[in-house]
């Protein structure tokens, strides 16, 4: 069976985290150094993690740490930024993330259906009010792909951007309600994106290995026998087309390496041969 | 069908460049300093790319024409190839590019005739016939309404009187080779296996009828054909399946005029296997017993000696006289 991606969702503020803390019924599962959430099946959890790009790839690391990371696990940066010409409360994907004066570029992928327009992203240190020409604004998003860049599947990770201010509308007619307000009129928009991403997944997932955990109980394996178990029993399912092997057949084995063999000799029948 | 192009930003106003995005209008475009940014990073899924592929349009700098590995060429001449693209719209699980790319995007580059003057060079430098292969990294035809390669090539190619050229291809995108007239030292090589083969491994290819009712089109029109019979499978049936298969590509071709065929197991490189069968763990193929030997996976050694010959007495029967080489790497 394949196991279920994690998603998680990294705000720098509070009122960015709110509406999704709401929609997703998440509840807080850890206090320090960063507030991270969670929903029931912990299947969702979302960190607060400050503002700044150090700060967002520090909270990353955090959350990385907090459990195996598997190859489909997705992870997405929400929050707001400011851009020269998008209106107010629109929202757009990173397809291309820097920082302000760094070379270093990060390409999210694309693939999966969406309609949310893309733009470049450059994360700065301070506020800016004077927004390049095609750029989103923020001061995060280049921390978080450093980080989640690290340790998630690239054509996984997302950045995705709510207009806060622009070149009409200036920062300073941002509070904490308005970008509560903000973040909660793109919920459906979000909540699209991570169905997509979650569907684009599943053929990055990785597959639960009951059998072996089992068969490893018995006998004694070495961590290199460990690992050739596992994939010789694969082997050995994705040959037996009708599934006649069961794990029955290792009950007489004395030992770990009897197992290694019986499985290889098991191997080699299944397979297609030409007879001279 | 492309979504995403991503481009050489010192590449955006190359004509090529321009009219492949008129051909995707509604394809989101995102600038790029360089295309190995987006195709050589870490982290990707070669299996979640193949997917849904984007487009990155490059410049090819550096070395762009390679000599071919031992055991590649055809007997005897020197052999080079030259990757104008890598990666393949086809999604064929055998396919060495699968261990070989950390990404499934297509590249296409643009810069043709900077390729064109280094075949140019290298063909120079000799009186004897000299081979390019331009589908080892990719197919060669199977992107053709978009990368419109041979419309360059084929005439380019017609300059120079000791380069060969092959074009190895599943695709039957032959329109370009129809519409114009047939070069002496192109040779059209089409890769065929059975149907059973096609519909288990060779995802999103022609089927076998398709690709030969092409190649008949292209010999009745007067181009070279050669037949390459590389991977061959092994299955349970295998002298059943490829005694019919090969006497079904034999009939309605004209088996004696053809220029060449090759013969080849299913071999991988140790290191492209490894990351294969990682990325499709039930895949048969990559579950089957397989000998490790030399730095290369492949069939065990009697198995593999025994399917060559088999094959090679049945081709022979069929196309007698014309070379067969066996392939090996």
């Amino acid at each position: 069976m394949p196991t279920e991606s994690l998603i998680t969702l990294v705000c720098a503020l509070p009122s960015e985290a709110r509406p999704l803390l709401e929609h997703y019924r998440l509840a807080q599962v850890n206090e320090k150094p960063f507030r991270v959430f969670a929903n029931a099946e912990l299947s969702l959890r979302l960190v607060v993690s400050g503002i700044g790009v150090e700060a967002c790839a520090t909270a990353v690391g955090f959350c990385a740490g907090l459990q195996t990371n598997r190859p489909s696990d997705i992870w997405v940066n929400i929050g707001v930024a400011g851009h020269r010409d998008l209106d107010i409360g629109s929202v757009a994907l990173g397809a291309r993330i820097q920082r302000d004066g760094a070379s270093k570029n990060w390409y999210p992928g694309f693939l999966f259906d969406t309609h949310i327009p893309v733009s470049e992203v450059v994360s700065f240190n301070e506020p800016v009010q004077d927004y390049p020409a095609g750029t989103l604004c923020d001061m995060e998003a280049a921390g978080f792909m450093a980080a989640a860049s690290r340790v998630g599947n690239t054509d996984l990770i997302q950045v995705c951007k709510i207009v806060s201010d622009n070149a009409s509308n200036s920062l300073a007619n941002i509070n904490r309600e308005f970008v509560t307000r903000l973040v909660q009129q793109q919920i459906p928009a979000i909540e699209t994106l991570l169905s997509a991403l979650r569907g684009c997944s599943e053929a990055a997932a990785d597959f639960d290995d009951d059998t072996a955990r089992s068969i490893a109980s018995q006998w004694h394996f070495s961590q290199t026998q460990r690992l050739r178990l596992s994939r010789d029993l694969r082997r050995v399912a994705t040959l037996d087309s009708e599934q006649r092997w069961t794990p029955a057949a290792l009950d007489k084995c004395r030992s770990g390496r009897e197992v290694l063999s019986q499985l290889e000799n098991e191997i080699a029948r299944l397979s297609p041969q030409f007879a001279p | 069908m492309i979504e995403t192009i991503y481009i050489e930003h010192a590449i955006r106003e190359h004509p090529r460049v321009a009219s492949i995005r008129a051909r995707f209008p509604n394809a989101r475009v995102i600038s790029c300093e360089h295309y190995g940014e987006v195709f050589n990073r870490g982290g990707q899924n070669f299996r979640l790319q193949k997917q849904r592929p984007a487009l990155l349009l490059a410049r090819k700098i550096g070395r762009r024409v390679l000599p071919v590995p031992d055991g590649y060429g055809l007997d005897g001449a020197e052999g080079y190839y030259f990757s104008h693209m890598l990666n393949c719209l086809y999604d064929c699980r055998y396919c060495f590019l699968q261990g070989m790319f950390r990404s499934a995007h297509y590249v296409l580059f643009v810069n043709y005739e900077d390729f064109l003057d280094d075949i140019s060079a290298q063909c120079a430098r000799s009186n004897e016939a000299q081979w390019f292969f331009s589908g080892y990294d990719c197919d060669s035809l199977a992107l053709e309404p978009v990368s419109r390669f041979t419309e360059t090539f084929i005439p380019a190619f017609a300059q120079i009187d000791n380069a060969w050229l092959e074009l190895r291809t599943k695709s039957t995108q032959i329109r370009s080779l129809l519409d114009c007239t047939p070069a002496p030292r192109v040779v059209c090589a089409f890769s065929l296996n059975p149907q059973t083969v096609i519909d288990r491994l060779e995802h999103r290819t022609p089927s076998l009828a398709a690709r030969l009712n092409a190649l008949r089109k292209l010999q009745r029109h007067g181009w070279h054909i050669a037949l390459r019979f590389d991977p061959l499978i092994l299955e349970d049936d295998f002298r059943t399946q490829y005694a019919t298969f090969f006497r079904t590509v034999f009939e309605g071709i004209e088996g004696a005029s053809l220029h060449s065929i090759t013969l080849g197991n299913f071999r991988l490189p140790r290191s492209h296997f490894q990351r294969m069968a990682n990325l499709y763990p039930d895949e048969r193929l990559f579950a089957q017993n397989l000998d490790d030997g030399d730095g290369q996976i492949a069939y065990p050694h009697a198995s593999a000696e025994g399917m060559l010959a088999w094959c090679e007495e049945q081709v022979t029967a069929l196309a007698d006289g014309v070379p067969i080489y066996i392939q090996s790497t």
